[in-house]
């Protein structure tokens, strides 16, 4: 269970530099 | 990749697999995100656009950046869903669900962004109603997947997915693959989904009552007597031979598949 959680926190932590990501590259194209 | 390397293959596989599902899910939120950004840019001149040699004069030229955003939005989610998918694994596949209420509900509150008079502007009717509709979309779902999910993440398992693929998030091996490992070892799994006990008469200590395991090769000709692996319901060729199936298909790692062969040989030739 703890190792599950610890993935998912990395995962929503992976979605979060996604969507910084994201809106660089949005910058960076337009 | 040797036969009795240990669990270190093992280990780095599903490394690899957490490494890419994180770099997939990232991706993904990546690429939704640059649809919201080319939405909402089409959305503020009016909802639509055109770009590109045309033999019609557009009217309305797309931003600069919308046609690539589009394009690395659309095909580079799809890329890195199946990356994410292949890397979880079958068994947490309802993940991928998420997928569906993230991208509508993402670009569901851009069209309402887009159509609310934030600054006092008039009302946009139309995106406030396809904003609406996108919202709905994404959220009402996601009420009938929660449970599953939820499931998912406390018990770590789904019934209703395929079996057989080992997982990033999973334990490593099945609940088919657990049964013959632990059966082979003449215990029970460390699992609360213990199949339901035919009637007769007690095991004696020591003895792990398995579950029906699928016919491999259609050798089996028994007629259905399966039951007790310490009984000799199963012969020992094939288990080791369910067995092998199960270390091809890497729901058994080597060390599993070593231990449990070894220990149908030694009950076996006992």
């Amino acid at each position: 269970m703890g190792k599950r959680i610890v993935l998912v926190l990395l995962h929503l932590v992976a979605i979060g530099g996604g969507i910084v990501a994201g809106l660089a590259l949005a910058s960076a194209l337009s | 990749m040797a036969e009795g390397g240990g669990p270190g293959p093992t280990v780095s596989r599903r490394i690899v697999r957490w490494v890419g599902s994180l770099v997939g899910i990232a991706g993904v939120a990546m690429c939704i995100t640059l649809m919201g950004k080319a939405m909402g840019s089409v959305l503020a001149i009016g909802g639509a656009c055109a770009s590109g040699n045309s033999a019609y004069v557009i009217q309305n030229p797309c931003p600069n950046g919308v046609p690539a955003e589009m394009l690395i939005g659309i095909f580079g989610g799809l890329a890195f869903t199946v990356l994410f998918l292949a890397c979880v694994g079958m068994r947490n596949a309802a993940v991928v669900k998420l997928l569906w209420t993230a991208l509508f509900l993402g670009l569901g509150l851009v069209f309402l962004g887009t159509g609310i008079p934030w600054d006092g502007h008039g009302a946009a009717v139309t995106p406030i109603i396809i904003g609406a509709m996108f919202v709905l979309m994404g959220v009402v779902p996601l009420f009938v997947w929660l449970p599953q999910l939820w499931k998912l993440l406390v018990s770590g398992s789904d019934d209703r997915a395929g079996r057989g693929t080992p997982t990033a998030w999973g334990s490593g091996h099945d609940d088919e693959a657990s049964h013959a490992f632990y059966g082979a070892m003449g215990k029970p799994p460390p699992t609360t989904h213990a199949p339901p006990r035919p009637p007769g008469p007690p095991d004696p200590p020591g003895t792990y009552r398995a579950p029906a395991a699928p016919d491999v090769g259609g050798n089996r000709g028994d007629g259905g007597n399966r039951g007790n692996a310490g009984d000799g319901g199963d012969s020992l060729d094939v288990q080791l031979a369910h067995l092998a199936e199960l270390h091809t298909s890497h729901a058994l790692s080597d060390a599993e598949f070593i231990a449990a062969k070894e220990a149908a040989i030694r009950r076996g030739g006992g």
